[in-house]
């Protein structure tokens, strides 16, 4: 009992004297048949060693450390961390709404146009009402419709400017390019094909207390328009594509006004080529000055792509 | 009378006191008796106070953890005034982040729709400047014009009529000027002799055949030549066009 009453210091004094090389030889030569030799009263003799008290206490604070002390700091860090994130929530919240009902008002005036512009592709039933739009057409610019036929697209080579051999060579290229759009777009220029399911769920599976992070979508200066400075006869893949051969006589003027007024309807009526000539034999008698400067009549073939959905 | 101790009427008598403690049976008493009863142990003290590093060390990290509970009382309070607020948040959050995945999702279709603007052949606009740049003195016979280019067929009555034409073809921006060629050229002199001697007036009248191919114009470009030409239907699905990329900015 006497060696009990040890201060603090002294214990430190005592713990620094152990030998642990010695410690760990003695434990080395511990043999089965000691342990099994082993009486209650010796337990009994371990409450009396200077060590057990001591050794007691600080297991009792690493148990009390492990069960209180550490899930509190835990706690701590994780109701600051919230709070700095309450704090800043509230700091964006203005900002944030703004935004929203900015996006409100713009989404609104969107959805309007976006679904007039969409609407500009017939479906399937509505190419039936081009007839129509060509004979209102022709009669707003004094054009005699002279014939209005389906053509397939094999058809097309014969109203083309470039050569067989240039035709050739575009298209294999262009095969070639639509090869490796249809490689790398897929994640990139389309965003529809990115899997947004996936996206969804990487937002809602987030932890309750984690900040949501908004997601942010602005498209660059150039997106929408690269398309307009590069030239190709292809349309989306979307599309199936209804190609129509109009012949019509007129003066140039009217033919002309014709090519303006089959687009003032709500059609994505897509000129395929126009390939005007000099009706008749007006064109030989070239030497009459009287002719020349004035536009006669001329018969005009177009050929025209109405496209539809594919899917609908 | 029954509780009466004549005992105490005897000075000379020592009083045996009744101790309840030394007549109790331990094993029948319960745990929380007998916990009572060791915390009441004068030896229980006498341990306790010579054995402190028994309970300190678990003391002083208890005393921490208190301490550090009432430092997390400001930060409890803050949540819980903000907490509406962050409801707020995450709603507006969530709203925002639908309206601009739904805008994203619409700019990929609309980017599948930009072909029907692009790629139509600019048979009007060719049109309209080719009636612009024609000289008076010259006639055309055919032209074809699809969205890559152009040939043309012209008559004109002399060879200067023919190179202004060609400085006008040049001159088009719609053209591309370094794709200009003249496929054939056939002069129809000899052809008219007979009418040019007897009319005392010599023309020299060429037969043309040009080609070349047509400039790409951007979006702004092609709004801008649509409305100047009056092709007003084309310039509005144009328009339609370039407002929804705006708003998508």
């Amino acid at each position: 009992m006497k060696n009990q009453n040890l201060t603090f210091q002294q214990f430190l004094e005592r713990l620094k004297t152990i030998d642990v090389a010695e410690l760990l030889d003695k434990a080395k030569s511990i043999k089965v048949e000691d342990i099994r030799s082993m009486k209650y009263s010796d337990f009994q003799n371990i409450t009396k060693s200077i060590y057990f008290y001591p050794s007691l206490g600080i297991l009792a604070a690493l148990i009390s450390s492990f069960m209180f002390l550490l899930p509190s700091f835990e706690a701590l860090k994780n109701r600051q961390t919230k709070s700095a994130q309450y704090k800043s929530e509230r700091d964006e919240l203005p900002m944030i709404e703004e935004e929203l009902s900015k996006r409100q008002i713009s989404k609104d005036i969107f959805d309007k146009k976006f679904s007039e512009f969409i609407d500009l592709v017939p479906k399937k039933g509505e190419i039936i009402l081009l007839p129509e739009i060509l004979f209102e057409s022709a009669n707003k610019s004094n054009v005699e419709l002279v014939e209005f036929s389906p053509i397939s697209s094999e058809d097309l080579s014969s109203c083309s400017t470039e050569s067989d051999e240039e035709r050739f060579n575009s298209e294999f290229n262009v095969d070639n390019n639509s090869f490796e759009d249809n490689l790398y777009s897929d994640d990139f220029d389309n965003p529809e094909e990115i899997p947004y399911d996936e996206l969804s769920l990487d937002n809602f599976s987030m932890e309750e207390d984690q900040k949501k992070e908004v997601y942010f979508f602005n498209i660059g200066d150039k997106d929408g328009l690269m398309e307009f400075e590069k030239s190709s006869n292809k349309i989306s893949q979307i599309f199936k594509s209804n190609y129509y051969l109009i012949n019509i006589k007129a003066n140039y003027l009217n033919s002309l006004n014709f090519l303006k007024y089959i687009q003032e309807y709500k059609m994505a009526i897509l000129p395929y080529c126009f390939e005007p000539r000099m009706a008749g034999e007006s064109f030989n008698t070239m030497g009459d000055n009287s002719n020349m400067p004035l536009p006669g009549e001329v018969e005009a073939r177009i050929i025209v792509n109405i496209p539809n959905y594919k899917d609908k | 009378m029954k509780n009466y101790n004549f005992a105490e009427n005897y000075e000379n008598l020592n009083l045996w006191e009744f101790s309840e403690e030394k007549t109790l049976d331990r094993s029948k008493i319960s745990f929380k008796d007998k916990f009572i009863l060791s915390l009441k142990d004068p030896n229980t003290y006498n341990f306790l106070k010579e054995n402190k590093i028994l309970y300190l060390p678990s003391l002083i990290i208890l005393g921490l953890t208190l301490i550090v509970e009432i430092s997390s009382l400001l930060p409890i309070i803050n949540i819980k005034k903000l907490e509406k607020t962050h409801f707020q948040y995450d709603d507006s959050v969530n709203l925002l982040n639908s309206i601009n995945k739904e805008r994203e999702e619409k700019f990929g279709i609309l980017k599948d729709h930009t072909s029907l603007l692009s790629n139509p052949a600019p048979t009007y606009l060719f049109a309209f400047y080719l009636l612009e740049t024609m000289p008076r003195d010259v006639q055309i016979v055919d032209y074809t014009v699809d969205n890559i280019g152009f040939k043309l067929n012209v008559i004109s009555n002399d060879s200067i009529s023919a190179k202004k034409l060609i400085a006008l073809l040049i001159d088009n921006k719609l053209i591309n000027k370094e794709s200009i060629k003249i496929n054939r050229l056939v002069s129809q002199s000899n052809q008219l002799e007979q009418e040019m001697t007897s009319n005392n007036n010599p023309t020299e009248s060429m037969i043309l055949e040009i080609s070349g191919k047509l400039n790409q114009f951007s979006l702004n470009e092609r709004i801008e030549s649509q409305k100047s030409s009056g092709n007003h239907g084309f310039y509005r699905k144009l328009d339609l066009y370039q407002s929804l990329i705006k708003l998508l900015r």
